[in-house]
């Protein structure tokens, strides 16, 4: 509306803070999904700013990870659980896209559910198979620093099937060639991040490893992951963010310092065929190539303790623990805006705190961050021409979006 | 017939018989004054006008018979005036009775008649007698003259003569048209004698004679006569005259110039060089007669004629015309528009040099009749008199010439129909108009104001109906006159129904770029323009759009929109854009509100509201930016941008939520909040708080929940900015309305003291003593039962405690010992869990939830904070809002306490302050606190009573002589002491809190320092009321009366 100048909103439904968000795609305009501390979550209309679904869990757990896959919204919460769900009228959606605030929230249903262990902070990874057949990489059930794969049919309850149980990776990572041995690493730690690009799952580790891995399926063997990739870029500070960047083709991973971990995808994309296999050792149903190195590549942020990073048009959004969103190009930051709090700190205890001498914090703590980039829109059909200019006005403009323990979402938009 | 004829004779035998014995007296002895032949001529003349009101119709012996006394009595040397009168009565009716009907009139007898009677009206060529003489005189001959002409046209349309054709009979007849020009010229008093003259010489031009070649001769007198009538000053001519003059102007015009019967060929250009010549010429006259159609006959009306007498002519009407014009009479100008239309249908070519008045006429009279127009010649004429128009319309806005503006508007309409008008010519006039109303305006308001604007406050605001529309309309331009303001809005329209879709757009958008140097006017009348203009075109295009519709044929289906009701015109947005941005620009300049910024802003709500109303329902997407700015102007300092505000709304709640305000803002709220927050985040605080009280109330505490983080925002204004006065107040007044709401939602409203809902919970230190009622007793008996019955607030809790969280909590103090290093940040992912689980143990009685129990809590915690404002405004502001506060608070008892013990000290310290106003307020939430904490304050409150004894300028007052009772102060305890009115204020505070205390504590405090304090309270409250509080307070008030 303003020519080029950024724009901020706020978007203001839920009560306690935002601990997921994540862009899904749509027509005509993405959407945005959010989620709390409380079980609940929305999907956002970017174009009114307004919510027009919404689903409470009925625990009320925090919601740790939102993905939309198939018309699935792909759910885990801190109850131990990874829930599809779909939207109970899809098509009323686009209609009531411009109704007023008062009109009642499209509802979800649960479609399928599966446990999950969330003891940790680790999201999952979930891939569309075949048909209603997905796969699903997480924590192993007793031991963080081990993973599942499962792989389940959500149109059938009992279908769930593990295929990967408990593979512990510590030994992969000390088998890297130039690791050096020198430096103390007696275990992984548990894992922090998944991300899927490409049929390649990576994971990031509290010990600060970055793994690229793959599942192979033989017919008539177990199936056997292969470790393509290993870095120890942020070793021996966690990981804690993972991102693709689409621009330079590459993965990104943040941790507690300003290290961002750079892992081109050529490194590790191997064609995991029958005849690469004799590259690899196998040994407990881990394939580790023979000459695997660690390859450390990593780029510096002007900040530290990146919580969660994100990628879009060329730009690098991170949020750190002291509630900054940045928006970076390379290592200079372009736009930088967090939330203040005031000074007069409320004390909610009758009995009174320790944390008495602790300073105030003096800002809002930043929880989630979810960010997209221009899009070109389709020819909108059908859509008036109001709408449309609307429409066009938020996607000529690159977005980021972060959540804050308050419960509001800023929607900023930022110059690329 | 003839039995009618007999009794006709025999009912004017006895009338003739008595005439001739006055007729035929010989000449010595006839007086032709005689009242006897008056008397005579008279019963006759009523005798024979009875016949003629009967309708007969006799035959030319009657006349005979009855023409033989009057022939002897014109044999006679002379004739009084009244005579002569009856006379030519008697005469008339003679004419119309027996030579009215065909053959009946003698050719030799008509021409006697004729010119005995022009002698009988006027004896002299000149006619000087004739205007001395009665007007019943004159108008019986004029009357008389009419009967003769109608009967010489009947005679003429039968064919028996046409007694004009001999030239004898043209003397008298130019004597009879003079005698009837000079009666109308020389009766301005007299409308019937004027209009009988008028229909007379009507009745010789139109059906007498009816010939151009003769009445050509007799033209230039008629026109001169009529000018000279028409150009009478003032109001002197009666509107009939005018118009039947006008009439028979016409008539006689018409007949003598009339094209087809002067072969008038208009010469058309045959090369190019000619119609360039004509170019540069173009009112030359370029006709001809084509005199060989006339074989050889000699006419009087040649070329050589025409030239000469058209050119009179056209000065003639051209001192004529405009004169009447302006009159601005209807009748008249109808009557001019007939005029016009009939020279034009009729001698177009031969008059052709009276084009461009008869234009001027036409345009100024809005009505261009459709002769005019025809001809190619025809509208190049009126788009060179339009355009010659709107040069001038700077002029014509200088002088507030609303009927030039309303020419103009009507000239475009006219060219337009006709489909020849080009849009260089709209466009520039849009863009003339556009500078003069800006000039104008700048001029008009830099010579009258002083510039600034008296603004008026937020309150003032609030204290006014906020939403109710005040009727009274307010004009849009500032010092400009209603009518002018309507009149160019109404040219806009036209202008705008003017263009084309794709025209339009370009010049909006041009209109619509301002470049640096353009003034405050300048932008809001380029804005006001925008908006008519697009208002107009967008009612017309949906059958100009159709067209090209039909004609072509689009290959890509992108067409198929248009089965959609008619898309907007992009502009519209482009002009919703402007506005925000011209509101904006002044809103976001803080400076004092100056007139070009007042009409800047009046005049973009106002398109707002045209731009709503032409879009319709398309408007409604584009409320999430509009809105916020008209409802910003609701609360501006001015009250022209207020009504304008409230008009848009509510046009805006007419046109989406059926008129209902309160709707259009709960539904729309999200975008409100989020504009207010987006300027609190810039610390723009102007009005913020004012409309954030609006919304609480429309709202309600539900969305108070949602806007939390603006909240957030205000606290952190307040941590910076705590030293503006207006601004602290004006948040808290903000706060008492969210305190009011939140108490409204979750606390029955009704209920004065929400703290006895609390059963559940004892508050006293010695609990379980201290129960007050049997669900307490069952609440301890039964203590399984309160887990479940606030269960959703601590839910969260709960559900952390049931986690095998073994793990996580070894986790986190790793992540602890990794993080030892950096300062002592939070760790992220852990610390919300941490501090709620600190809460764990606490249970959660109050009907508030803990996040709005914060919100409360942050309240007080910043009202503490700013009581130590030199702002006594503010300490009321907070004392006030604390006493409403506290109570909330309590029903959370445990958490109440801690707040207590920090508000306690500078409260007390306030309720010693010197100004009662505060003492008052102070006493007040003193009282609240006391009565809510109950014991706990029970030191605190013994302490309170030394310092209020120690300090209290209000006790000072009260007391003077200190506050241990005397003996001798007995005997004038028995009724209160008179303060001044807000010292008795404070002390009832006072006291009623003293008596809170005592209440609370009771038995704690000493009786010494009890019957002090009551002592005090008897100086101020009846000792009924004392007593009344407690048992104790009874025995202590008995024993200091006693």
């Amino acid at each position: 509306m303003q020519g080029h100048q950024p724009a901020a909103y706020t978007l203001r439904k839920h009560e306690t803070e935002v601990t997921c968000l994540k862009v899904v795609s749509w027509e005509p305009y993405p959407v945005l999904a959010s989620g709390d501390a409380k079980g609940e979550l929305y999907l956002w209309n970017l174009v009114t700013r307004r919510p027009f679904a919404g689903y409470k869990l009925e625990t009320k757990a925090q919601i740790i990870y939102i993905k939309w896959l198939n018309n699935y919204l792909i759910v885990l919460s801190k109850d131990h659980t990874l829930r599809f769900l779909q939207l109970h009228n899809e098509t009323a959606v686009a209609i009531r896209g411009w109704a007023g605030n008062q009109f009642e929230l499209q509802s979800f249903k649960i479609v399928y559910e599966v446990p999950v262990n969330t003891l940790n902070f680790a999201n999952v990874v979930v891939t569309h198979m075949r048909e209603s057949q997905y796969r699903l990489w997480c924590c192993n059930t007793m031991d963080s620093e081990s993973i599942d794969v499962y792989e389940f049919d959500v149109k059938e309850q009992r279908s769930l099937r593990r295929l990967v149980s408990g593979i512990n990776l510590y030994k992969a990572i000390i088998k890297a060639g130039n690791w050096s041995t020198g430096e103390s690493l007696d275990k992984t730690g548990i894992v922090m991040c998944f991300l899927e690009h490409n049929g390649v799952v990576y994971l990031g580790y509290e010990c600060g490893f970055v793994l690229g891995l793959q599942l192979v399926e033989r017919s008539g063997e177990n199936p056997t992951i292969v470790v393509s990739y290993v870095s120890s870029v942020h070793y021996p500070e966690p990981v804690l963010s993972l991102c693709y960047n689409e621009r330079e083709e590459v993965i990104l991973s943040s941790s507690t310092n300003d290290a961002i971990g750079v892992h081109a995808l050529q490194a590790h994309s191997v064609n995991v065929s029958e005849s690469e296999i004799a590259f690899f050792s196998i040994e407990e149903g881990i394939a580790i190539k023979r000459d695997l190195t660690l390859i450390n590549k990593s780029i510096h942020l002007p900040t530290s303790k990146i919580g969660h990073l994100g990628c879009v048009d060329g730009r690098l959004i991170a949020v750190d623990w002291s509630g900054r969103t940045l928006v970076c190009e390379k290592d200079e930051t372009k736009f930088c805006f967090s939330k203040q709090r005031s000074n007069v700190l409320v004390d909610e205890s009758s009995a009174g705190t320790f944390d008495q001498g602790k300073a105030p914090r003096c800002h809002i703590k930043a929880t989630s961050m979810a960010c997209i980039g221009k899009q070109t829109l389709r020819e909108l059909r059908g859509i008036r021409r109001g709408e449309k200019r609307r429409t066009e006005l938020c996607a000529n403009r690159s977005w980021c979006f972060t959540g804050y323990e308050d419960g509001s979402v800023i929607m900023q938009s930022f110059e690329t | 017939m003839a039995s009618r004829e007999s009794v006709a004779f025999q009912r004017v035998q006895p009338h003739c018989v008595n005439l001739s014995r006055q007729s035929f007296l010989p000449r010595d002895v006839f007086n032709p004054n005689s009242v006897v032949l008056l008397e005579g001529l008279r019963s006759l003349e009523e005798e024979l006008k009875q016949l003629e009101n009967e309708g007969v119709s006799l035959s030319p012996k009657f006349a005979d018979y009855v023409f033989v006394p009057i022939a002897s009595l014109l044999r006679q040397d002379s004739l009084g005036s009244s005579q002569t009168e009856a006379l030519l009565q008697v005469i008339g009716h003679l004419v119309s009775l027996c030579w009215s009907s065909a053959g009946s009139f003698n050719k030799a007898l008509a021409q006697q008649l004729f010119a005995l009677v022009t002698f009988l009206i006027s004896n002299d060529k000149d006619n000087t007698c004739l205007l001395t003489k009665t007007p019943s005189f004159q108008l019986t001959g004029c009357i008389v003259l009419r009967k003769l002409f109608k009967a010489f046209a009947i005679q003429k349309a039968s064919g028996s003569f046409d007694h004009f054709a001999d030239p004898q009979n043209l003397p008298s007849l130019g004597h009879s048209v003079t005698i009837l020009l000079d009666i109308l010229g020389g009766n301005d008093n007299e409308i019937d004698l004027q209009l009988a003259a008028i229909e007379a010489l009507h009745v010789l031009y139109q059906e007498t004679l009816n010939d151009g070649e003769i009445i050509s001769f007799i033209v230039p007198g008629n026109v001169s006569a009529f000018s000279k009538l028409l150009l009478k000053p003032g109001l002197t001519v009666n509107p009939r005259v005018v118009c039947s003059t006008l009439r028979l102007f016409a008539v006689i015009i018409c007949i003598v110039y009339s094209d087809f019967d002067l072969h008038v060929v208009e010469h058309s250009p045959s090369d190019l060089n000619e119609l360039l010549e004509e170019a540069e010429k173009p009112f030359e006259t370029n006709i001809a007669i084509n005199e060989v159609d006339f074989k050889n006959r000699n006419l009087h009306r040649d070329i050589k004629w025409l030239r000469a007498t058209s050119a009179q002519i056209n000065r003639a009407l051209k001192g004529v015309l405009p004169k009447l014009v302006k009159r601005d009479n209807g009748s008249i100008n109808l009557a001019l528009c007939e005029f016009i239309s009939a020279l034009m249908k009729h001698c177009r070519a031969s008059l052709n040099n009276c084009q461009k008045l008869f234009f001027s006429v036409a345009l100024e009279l809005h009505y261009v009749p459709g002769e005019l127009v025809q001809t190619l010649e025809g509208t190049r004429t009126l788009k060179l008199m339009v355009d010659n128009k709107v040069t001038r319309i700077s002029n014509a806005i200088q002088f507030e010439d609303i009927k030039a503006l309303q020419t103009i508007q009507y000239g475009l309409q006219t060219l337009y129909s006709y489909q020849c008008l080009d849009f260089e010519m709209v466009d520039g006039l849009v863009f003339s108009l556009k500078s003069c109303v800006s000039d104008f305006l700048e001029q008009k308001n830099l010579r009258f104001t002083e510039g600034k604007l008296k603004e008026q406050g937020g309150m003032v605001i609030v204290g006014q109906d906020f939403l109710t529309l005040t009727e009274t309309s307010q004009p849009l331009l500032p010092k400009i006159s209603t009518a002018l303001e309507e009149t160019l809005s109404q040219l806009l329209h036209t202008l705008g129904t003017c263009y084309s879709r794709d025209h339009i757009q370009g010049t909006v958008s041009e209109l619509l770029t301002f470049d640096g140097s353009e003034s405050g006017f300048g932008k809001a009348v380029s804005l006001w323009m925008s908006a008519n203009l697009l208002k107009a075109a967008s009612e017309v295009l949906p059958d100009a759009h159709d067209i090209t519709d039909e004609f072509m044929t689009f290959e890509n289906d992108e067409r198929k929109v248009a089965d959609l009701p008619l898309e907007p015109i992009e502009t519209c947005y482009a002009i919703l854009e402007s506005s925000v941005a011209l509101i904006d620009e002044v809103n976001q300049n803080s400076a004092a509100l100056h007139h070009d910024s007042e009409f800047q802003v009046v005049v973009g709500l106002k398109s707002i509201q045209i731009m709503s109303e032409t879009l319709g329902e398309e408007f409604r997407t584009e409320l999430i930016d509009i809105l916020f700015p008209v409802v910003d102007c609701l609360a501006s300092p001015s009250s022209a941008i207020r009504h304008f505000a409230q008009t848009t709304t509510l046009s805006i709640a007419k046109s989406f939520y059926g008129g209902s305000i309160h709707d259009l803002l709960l539904d729309n709220i999200d975008y409100l909040v989020d504009a207010i927050s987006v300027r609190l985040n810039n610390c723009m605080t102007k009005r913020v708080p004012t409309l954030l009280m609006v919304l609480c109330r429309v709202g309600g505490y539900n969305l108070i929940k949602s806007f939390k983080d603006v909240l957030e925002i205000i606290f952190r204004l307040l941590d910076f900015y705590h030293g503006y006065e207006d601004l602290c107040c004006e948040f808290f007044q903000l706060f008492e309305v969210i305190v009011t709401e939140m108490r409204h939602t979750y606390l029955s409203s009704t209920d004065v003291s929400p703290r006895l809902k609390n059963e559940h919970s004892v508050s006293s230190s010695f609990k379980p003593w201290g129960m007050q009622n049997i669900l307490q007793v069952l609440d301890i008996l039964d203590k399984t039962g309160e887990k479940g019955i606030h269960e959703e607030d601590f839910d969260d809790l709960d559900s952390n405690q049931d986690d095998p969280g073994t793990f996580q909590e070894f986790f986190d103090k790793r992540v602890h010992e990794v993080d030892s290093d950096d300062e002592d940040e939070d760790i992220q992912p852990t610390e919300g869990q941490s501090t709620s689980s600190g809460h764990a143990s606490d249970k959660w009685f109050s009907p508030i939830p803990r996040d709005s129990y914060r919100l409360l809590l942050q309240i007080v915690g910043y009202g503490d904070r700013l009581l130590t404002h030199p702002s006594r405004q503010l300490k009321v502001q907070i004392l006030q809002l604390m006493s409403r506060v506290f109570p909330m608070l309590a029903t959370q008892h445990d958490m109440l306490l801690p707040q207590v013990s920090k508000s306690w000290d500078i409260i007390v310290q306030l309720s010693l302050d010197p100004d009662f106003a505060i003492a008052k307020v102070a006493c007040e939430c003193l009282r609240e606190l006391i009565h809510c904490s109950g014991d706990f304050v029970t030191k605190r409150f013994v302490d309170l009573w030394g310092a209020q004894k120690a300090h209290s300028p209000l006790l000072g007052i009260a007391a003077p002589k200190g506050v241990a009772p005397t003996l001798s102060s007995k005997k004038w305890l028995t009724s209160p002491k008179q303060f001044p009115p807000i010292t008795r204020e404070a002390l009832v505070s006072l006291s009623e809190m003293l008596l809170e205390g005592i209440v609370q504590t009771e038995l704690f405090t000493s009786e010494v320092q009890i019957q002090e304090m009551v002592y005090c309270c008897l100086l101020v409250l009846p000792k009924e009321h004392v007593q009344s509080r407690s048992l104790l307070l009874g025995d202590i008030v008995s024993l200091l009366s006693l």
